[in-house]
């Protein structure tokens, strides 16, 4: 009977790991991971490389472009775990470990919301809007790491501001040196942290007495960013980067929203509710809450991509505007305020459990099903990458450089890792040059054919859709000589002078 | 003795009248090269409205593409068409410039007009005014979506005028004004929205026997408002035709004005300080604005956000109500609403001294700086108003381009400039796309970009020369193909012509 009641609290499953175990289902079964983003390959292969050779590669192994150019491997630790994934289990395993990391981020983003003061039904449908928000940029790469970390960092610092147990900020420093190796965002985590400084130092704060921890914390977190392959060379290019406008216009992520798109609708609503939630005059906002939640409104509105870290970082803040608003006076504060107080209510019983056992058994019940029958569904997807050309590729035997479509440089690294490639998704790497180039070929711009003679291509692979295709028909010395509805294969039939 | 020497009053002008004179010198000074540096949409304006001035008649049909001619087309602008034609005729591009400053210059006083109504200081409402302004020359463009915003302006200063006073002659003349605007451009759902709008929050708030009155009076204006929209050339048929535009989104994705904004763009920076702004602003906590401010402000950020478009409809319906709010704390009406407003804004310091500077003010400086401007933008010191050279081919329709005859294959951005410089040629689609049709449009990017099927597309037009953008993929091909020929080429655009020309092809005139 002891042992029963005792075990009760881990075998009742709480609304936190409803919410992560929802996440990890939707993000496995609900979710083509493998549709139109070729980069995973790119990441795999370079992890593949660092595992096989013990060294962590500083020149270019994989490109006819680039060969042997100086590289910076920012990432080379989450490469690593994905290529460990993938030795283990194939793009199964890659895809049980995204929907983890995804997962992570979601449950963090409750525990947060929770911290805030949200009980079970507010902090559910905070981080239900998070979850969506993080899913707009859902894909197997290395910034599911910065997204989980961003979370944690934030987590990590609301508790410490609780507590005001100063020893909590030393788990900062493992964290950002982990970060730095993992994923170039970093930087997210640095700012975050800039920010509750700048909280605590600003005049009459309520956090004036972490104003000398919180600053060391962060000469130590900046220090523990050096410690990578580059050292300080990491800020360098990681900030270089953004400097560049014709890459970061070129690479669709780094683009701003479509608010036409599901995506784009999902991050109008959370931008409503949290102007709503301010506009109503029944909430006031604080320095941290109100900069996080502008900051990242403003990175998201330029860039996409920082979509999932609007969610993780400006979202869960209203819980805290939520709750200020149920408890304003007038009649319609006074019925949300009814409910706030049975969301209070279910937040007392909520304590007594955790959910662990339930959460553990469904995780392994769905990694279980996706890694059995997983091996169809977690692939490249025909439609989108060359799968069929490659039994063509294999049957003509092209040889000599190839002009390959951009998205495909990855996909290309894993599944034909003897072909150097002529570009891929990491643009910071191939530059803005080298960019322009693959752009002007492939959209047929002046001057296309001379580049294909320049780069000295032999061969070309890309969609059949695109212009050079056409082009490449109407020139003698090229013949198609594969295409289906996805890639068309055209090769040389004789040297260019 | 200096008191002797201070202006007469009648020589002041006021904030407002500065305003506009403001508004009026962006939109012709540096406005002006801006609004025909890409877009060549206000051709087909004039063109049509030409038309209508000649013979006196609403054209129904096409008679300007070779793609689509005597196709069915609804003539939901002709009004704006007509005063863009009769401008032009006037003193030509020159004139259709000073069109749209004198239509965008009301739009700003009219913004000034309801954010001062709405409880700002005079401070505070020329800062939002002025930032209004900014964000409206954003799409400040010679073309009959200006009439739109002025009418919107116009309408939101009615309502809030009847709102205050209640008094009839505020809300009569409205149906009258969507009667004009359901001629004058496509954009009046918007203005009944704002109507509807009005009419719902008299629900909301405040309760008596006043506003049931008001309520009614709102229902009855909404009502005749919508019947005086159906009073156009194609009646019913002018809503099914929007509806049926704003749902597809082919059309709605092809069309740059109807995207997201780009947030990397430069112009695109002062909205997004805007959106910051405002957040910074409700975050206080100092303000709370009523709750039709608050839908309306956030309901037009939210449209800017879907179509950049809308951008002069925040600006101009949204931004206003930044002025209207009442401390934090308090639900009951504001006793002095501007005194409250003006506690919530760092401007306030100035008020007492523009209050001084309004009190003394006439209306000669200003009326004659606008009449100025106006003679000044028509006359031979004239700012060029021309199309761009830099981005309309301009130089070779100037030369081999003009020797041209047969079907033409253009760029979708040129077909405007064609209609109005070249009225001879018969296009193949111009920015009009929502006539044109998205099977067209589809036909025009599969040959522009070089896709499958060109070469079959241009066949099956009967297409004898191509104009295009330099840069466009499709000049690789025929650069390459044996059935064309590069004709001329410069920095801009190039002209091919197929090996087996055909003869010119001249427009039909209106039967």
């Amino acid at each position: 009977m002891n042992s029963a009641r005792r075990l009760r609290p881990l075998l009742v499953p709480t609304t936190g790991t409803v919410i992560a175990a929802a996440a990890l289902v939707w993000s496995l079964f609900g979710v083509r991971l493998f549709r139109n983003d070729g980069d995973v390959g790119r990441h795999v292969r370079l992890g593949r490389y660092i595992l096989e050779s013990g060294t962590i590669p500083r020149v270019d192994h994989f490109s006819h472009t680039m060969s042997g150019q100086p590289f910076v491997p920012y990432e080379w630790l989450s490469e690593v775990i994905f290529a460990a994934a993938d030795a283990l289990g194939g793009l199964p395993a890659v895809a049980v470990l995204t929907s983890l990391l995804f997962a992570a981020a979601t449950l963090v983003a409750f525990r947060l919301c929770v911290l805030l003061g949200g009980g079970p039904l507010l902090a559910a449908a905070v981080s239900t809007l998070s979850m969506a928000l993080q899913g707009v940029h859902l894909l197997p790469r290395p910034h599911l790491f910065t997204t989980l970390l961003a979370a944690c960092t934030l987590l990590l610092l609301e508790i410490h501001r609780r507590r005001a147990d100063h020893r909590l900020l030393f788990g900062l420093v493992p964290l950002m040196v982990l970060w730095t190796n993992l994923h170039g965002g970093f930087l997210v985590g640095f700012v975050v942290l800039c920010v509750y400084v700048a909280d605590a130092w600003r005049p009459g704060s309520t956090a004036r007495a972490a104003r000398v921890p919180l600053s060391l914390a962060m000469i130590a977190c900046f220090l523990a960013t050096l410690v990578n392959p580059v050292g300080v060379e990491i800020w360098s290019h990681t900030l270089a980067y953004f400097g560049v406008d014709f890459l970061v216009d070129m690479t669709d992520e780094y683009r701003s929203p479509d608010f036409h798109q599901l995506y784009g609708k999902l991050f109008l609503a959370g931008i409503l509710t949290g102007f709503g939630l301010l506009g109503s005059g029944r909430s006031r906002a604080g320095f941290r809450d109100l900069t996080l939640f502008l900051g990242w409104l403003a990175a998201a509105l330029i860039s996409a991509r920082n979509i999932p870290l609007f969610g993780v970082l400006s979202v869960p803040w209203f819980v805290l505007w939520s709750k200020q608003f149920a408890g304003s006076t007038d009649t319609t504060g006074g019925l949300l305020r009814h409910l706030s107080d049975i969301d209070e209510r279910g937040r007392l019983v909520e304590t007594r459990f955790s959910g662990t056992v339930p959460a553990l058994i469904l995780g392994l019940v769905a990694t279980s099903v996706a890694l059995t029958v997983g091996r169809e569904r977690y692939a490249f997807e025909a439609e989108s990458f060359p799968v069929a050309a490659m039994k063509a590729l294999d049957e003509l035997k092209p040889h000599g450089n190839l002009f390959n479509e951009m998205p495909w440089g990855g996909y290309l690294l894993y599944s034909r890792p003897e072909v150097p490639v002529f570009i891929d998704g990491q643009t910071d790497f191939y530059g803005e040059e080298l960019s322009r180039d693959y752009l002007r070929i492939r959209e047929l711009g002046p001057g296309a054919f001379d580049l294909l003679d320049r780069y000295s291509i032999d061969w070309v692979l890309v969609r059949s859709t695109v212009p050079l295709v056409q082009g490449l028909g109407l020139r003698p010395e090229w013949t198609c000589a594969y295409q289906d509805l996805t890639a068309t294969l055209c090769m040389r039939a004789r040297k260019s002078p | 003795m200096l008191t002797h020497l201070r202006p007469h009053r009648a020589l002041i002008p006021s904030p407002v009248s500065a305003l506009v004179l403001l508004a009026m010198l962006v939109a012709l000074g540096p406005g002006v090269p801006a609004m025909f540096r890409t877009d060549g949409d206000l051709g087909r304006h004039v063109r049509v409205g030409r038309a209508i001035l000649d013979d006196g008649r609403i054209p129904t049909r096409d008679y300007y593409s070779h793609t689509r001619p005597g196709a069915e087309w609804t003539p939901k602008e002709w009004v704006a068409q007509v005063a863009f034609a009769a401008a032009d005729r006037r003193t030509g591009l020159a004139g259709t410039a000073t069109l749209a400053g004198l239509v965008f210059a009301l739009a700003v006083g009219l913004t000034f007009a309801s954010t001062a109504r709405l409880g700002a200081s005079l401070s505070v409402a020329v800062g939002i005014t002025a930032l209004s302004l900014l964000l409206q020359v954003v799409h400040l463009l010679p073309r009959p979506h200006l009439f739109t915003t002025a009418f919107a302006a116009l309408l939101m200063y009615l309502l809030i005028r009847y709102r205050q006073s209640a008094r009839l002659r505020w809300v009569a003349a409205i149906p009258v004004l969507f009667l004009l605007w359901a001629n004058t451009h496509g954009g009046f759902p918007a203005g009944l929205a704002l109507l509807a709008l009005f009419f719902a929050d008299t629900w909301f708030g405040a309760r008596g026997p006043e506003i049931r009155r008001q309520r009614a009076v709102l229902a009855v204006t909404l009502a005749l408002s919508a019947l005086g929209t159906l009073v156009n050339p194609a009646g019913p048929a002018v809503w099914s035709h929007l509806l049926g535009q704003l749902g597809n989104d082919f059309l709605m994705g092809l069309t740059q004005e109807f995207r997201s904004p780009d947030f990397h763009a430069d112009w695109s920076r002062l909205l997004l300080l805007t959106i910051v702004g405002i957040g910074l602003f409700l975050g206080s906590g100092r303000t709370r604005l009523p709750l039709l401010g608050l839908v309306l402000l956030l309901g037009t950020m939210a449209a800017t956000l879907m179509s950049v478009r809308h951008i002069a409809l925040f600006a101009t319906l949204g931004l206003p109500w930044l002025g209207s709010g009442q401390r934090s704390g308090s639900s009951t009406e504001p006793a002095d609403e501007a005194e409250q407003a003006e506690e919530a804004w760092p401007l306030r310091a100035l008020s007492p001294g523009l209050k001084r500077i309004s009190e003394r003010t006439g209306p000669i400086v200003p009326l004659a700086g606008i009449v100025a401007l106006v003679l000044v933008a028509n006359g031979p010191m004239s700012p060029r108003a021309d199309f761009s050279s830099a981005a309309f081919p301009v130089q070779i329709m100037s030369g081999a381009g003009s020797d041209q005859s047969g079907k033409i294959f253009n760029e979708m951005e040129w077909g405007g400039y064609l209609l109005y410089e070249h009225p001879e040629i018969l296009i193949f689609l111009d920015g009009h796309a929502d006539f044109f049709g998205e099977e067209l449009v589809g036909e025009y990017m599969t040959v522009r970009q070089g896709y499958a099927g060109w070469s079959e597309i241009l066949d099956r037009y009967g297409v004898d020369w191509t104009l295009t953008r330099r840069s466009a993929p499709v000049n690789q091909l025929l650069e390459v193909s044996p059935d064309w020929e590069l004709v001329e080429r410069d920095g801009v655009s190039a002209v091919f012509r197929r090996n087996n020309g055909r003869g010119r092809v001249r427009a039909r005139s209106i039967p």
